[in-house]
Order: structure tokens, then sequence, then C-alpha cells
């Protein structure tokens, strides 16, 4: 005890401090309003983005957009699409007369109908898609995905409000639709997922690749 | 009866040299193990220096690595990032010890369930290496090469950190929960450009989920010069 009390044992300590990692947020932002490109939107969700008008009766159509963008600091590469919540009332199928058309919009350049080619895959290749068939295609999972494959990089979201993007449904009630759909309404909900991975293996791109 | 007392006495001084002899042969062999020690208490500085790559030698560094805005996936090489260590002092050092620490930080308020030991699960050290003009020492291995002077208290896997968690990565948990020790000092005779240096590269997981995002760690990274391997 005597002998360790004597020696005085010399240490010094130095640190490296602050050394900071910090994580990056992807938050994709919905608006009804696509607005001027760029503008930011508005809410982490949205509703009645595609309504019809009133009194809708065969031959007319309509069409809507549903605005994204990404206020995060990541950007993300894909967005991915669930249909759910998918109902229809009356004595038949609306879903069955209404012929969809499907545009999108990444940063200032729309694309053309992408209908005719979403039919080769999930419907039955007459070169008309209508809303049942597009509905079908794997609902309640994430059936549907897309990218920006015109840019680079492939961001569909860039961070920051960047780059942003545009889902454009149109919808016609099909000329040959009957009385039997008179009084007919059906409903879906859609849920999308931006990310920033690339997992896209059983999904459909909602555009044919350029 | 004389010889009887004769006898006790005889036990008696017996064991009192015995205790005394025990008790000599301690001090000695304490004077031997600390020897090096008792140049110490001279009071002749020991101080340990540090820079790093923008940064020159003085109590400390911050922000040698740092990366923002990290995405799961990301790597950071920090190649051109490091900490080089140098003793000031005419006492020989015996041994560097280097531990981490760690606090969360981020623009979350609460963050449901997430602390920063599981950020710092997260992070993933890569590569990690302790090294000067003569030898290099993998700090996630143990593996040396150059032949580095090993300190009198140097252990099988003081040179390494151990996957503490068994999550089969070496992360900034691992790190802190197991330091590493007994590693080569600077020696204060030595030049700048033979003092070691620490190098570190890290990965953001890519198991790193939402609950992770807009998260961050604040991390230090310590090195203690000691002058005995008793320390």
């Amino acid at each position: 005890m005597v002998g360790v009390g004597t020696f005085a044992l010399f240490s010094d300590v130095e640190t490296s401090r602050n050394n900071v990692f910090a994580s990056g947020t992807l938050n994709m932002q919905l608006s009804n309003d696509p607005g001027t490109p760029g503008q930011p939107g508005s809410s982490e969700s949205v509703t009645g983005t595609w309504v019809s008008p009133p009194n809708w009766k065969p031959g007319d159509y309509f069409e809507a957009a549903l605005h994204f963008n990404n206020k995060g600091s990541v950007a993300a590469k894909h967005i991915y699409f669930m249909f759910h919540n998918i109902e229809w009332s009356g004595d038949a199928d609306l879903r069955e007369a209404i012929i969809v058309t499907v545009k999108e919009r990444f940063n200032n350049v729309t694309t053309g109908d992408q209908a005719p080619y979403l039919d080769r895959h999930v419907g039955n290749n007459d070169g008309i898609l209508t809303l049942k068939e597009f509905l079908s295609w794997l609902p309640n999972q994430y059936g549907y995905y897309t990218y920006d494959d015109q840019s680079g990089d492939g961001i569909v979201l860039g961070a920051m409000n960047l780059w942003d993007y545009d889902l454009i449904f149109g919808f016609r009630f099909a000329e040959w639709a009957g009385n039997v759909y008179q009084g007919a309404s059906c409903r879906f909900d859609l849920t999308c997922e931006a990310r920033q991975l690339c997992d896209t293996e059983g999904m459909i791109c909602l555009h044919e690749s350029q | 009866m004389f010889s009887g007392k004769m006898k006790k006495l005889a036990v008696s001084l017996s064991s009192i040299c015995f205790v005394l002899i025990l008790a000599l042969a301690g001090i000695g062999l304490h004077v031997q193990r600390t020897k090096a020690c008792t140049q110490s208490s001279l009071g002749i500085l020991f101080d340990l220096k540090s820079r790093d790559q923008d940064e020159a030698w003085s109590d400390g560094v911050s922000a040698t690595w740092t990366a923002l805005n990290m995405k799961p996936g990301d790597e950071y090489p920090f190649e051109s990032s490091f900490v080089q260590l140098r003793q000031y002092g005419l006492v020989c050092a015996d041994h560097l010890e280097i531990c981490m620490d760690y606090s969360l930080v981020g623009s979350k308020e609460n963050p449901p369930g997430v602390s920063a030991d599981d950020m710092a699960r997260m992070m993933v050290i890569t590569k990690m290496e302790y090294y000067s003009s003569s030898w290099r020492i993998d700090l996630l291995t143990g593996a040396a090469t150059g032949n580095p002077p090993a300190p009198s208290g140097y252990r099988a896997g003081d040179w390494s950190v151990r996957d503490v968690d068994g999550d089969g990565h070496i992360t900034f948990y691992d790190f802190k929960a197991d330091p590493l020790d007994d590693l080569p000092p600077p020696r204060f005779w030595e030049p700048d450009s033979r003092a070691p240096y620490m190098r570190m590269s890290v990965k953001f997981s890519e198991r790193a989920g939402n609950a992770f995002m807009g998260l961050g760690l604040n991390a230090s990274v310590a090195y203690t010069l000691n002058q005995c391997s008793g320390q």
C-alpha cells in the first residue's frame, strides 16, 4: 500500500469532438392543385382529387392531377402507388364503363397517355384501359410505381422541392354505357409512398420505359 | 521451561522475519514493477496533443468526421480526415486508449423509441486504422503489419473493437462498449512524420428505416495517453 501511494500516474486525454452524423429527411407532400411546377405541396394527404362532375353522363370526360413534391433533404427515386378501399354500387359495376387515361409530369415534361401500355400489362390488351382493369392489378398493395427515366439520375422528387411530379388521371364515361349505369358510383383510395431506395420487383411502372 | 520459551521466541522471531521478508519482497517487487513510473514523480510534462486535417496541434480537435444529410446505405470513406497524436514532455508513455461516446441530436424533438444507442447501431464502421510511418493496426480486426510495439499490458483483443451486440457489424455502439486499449503510444522523441494517425470510414446502415430520418449523432473520440500499464 505504501508503495502504491507514493507514485503518481500521469495520463492525458485529448478528444475529437462534435463529429456529427446526421440523417436526411424525405418528406413528400401532396396537393390537388398542381399550380405552377416547382410549387410546394401542402399536405400529407388530400381528398377528392378525382371526383366526377355533377350529372356525369356517357361521353363526358374529366381530368385532374395529384401534385407531389418533397420538402425533405433526401431525393426520392421512386414513388409507389397502392389502390385500396375500392368500392362500387348500383345495378352495374361502373368501373367497367370508365375509360382511364394516365399521364405523368416529371418536372416540366409531360408524358403521353400510358393507358394502352398499361392495358397490355393489366388489361385485356384491347388498347382501352378501364378503371376496373386499372384497379384490379394488385389491389391493397403497392402494384404500381414511377421513376423519372428521362433524367440521368432517375430522381422523381428532388430534395427541397427541387423537382416535382404530377400524376394525371383522366376518366371518360364510355359512350356505349347504357341505362344500367344510371345512378351507379364507385370510389377508390390511392396511397403513395416516396422511396429513396429502389426495389420495384413485381410492380408495374406507370409509364413505358423510354 | 527455558527451552520451551526459547522455542516460542524462536518461532515468533522466525515468523516476524518471515513477515518482514515477505513485506520487503513485496516492496521490492512493487518497486521493480513500477520502476519506470517512479521517474514521473519528478513532475516532468506529460502532454498529449492532437491535430486533424484542418486543425493544428492543440488540446483536442473538432468535427474531424462529419456527415450530414445521410441516406441509408451512404458510405463515407473520410479519406482526407484523420486525427494525429503527438506526445510532448519527457516522460515515457506506456500505452494509448481510444474510446467513443455519443449523444442523439436531430430535428425530431422526441423520436419515438429511438435512442442514441439505436442510432449508433446504424453507424457502421467500415474501416478504422491506427498507424505510423512504420506500422499499421487494423482496429476492426486487430491485425497488425510492420510490428507495432506492443505495450507490456497488451492482451489479445485490445487492438480491435468487438461486435458487442452480435449484429454482424462493428458500429459506433460497439466502439463505445468496447474501447481500444494498450495501443502503442506516440513517443515524445519522434517527429511529426512518425507520430501515429487514426482514420476511419463509416456507413449509414441500409437497415436504418424511417424512424432514423432527421436524426443525428454527435460523437466524440477520446484519446487517453497513459504512463503506466496498470492505468
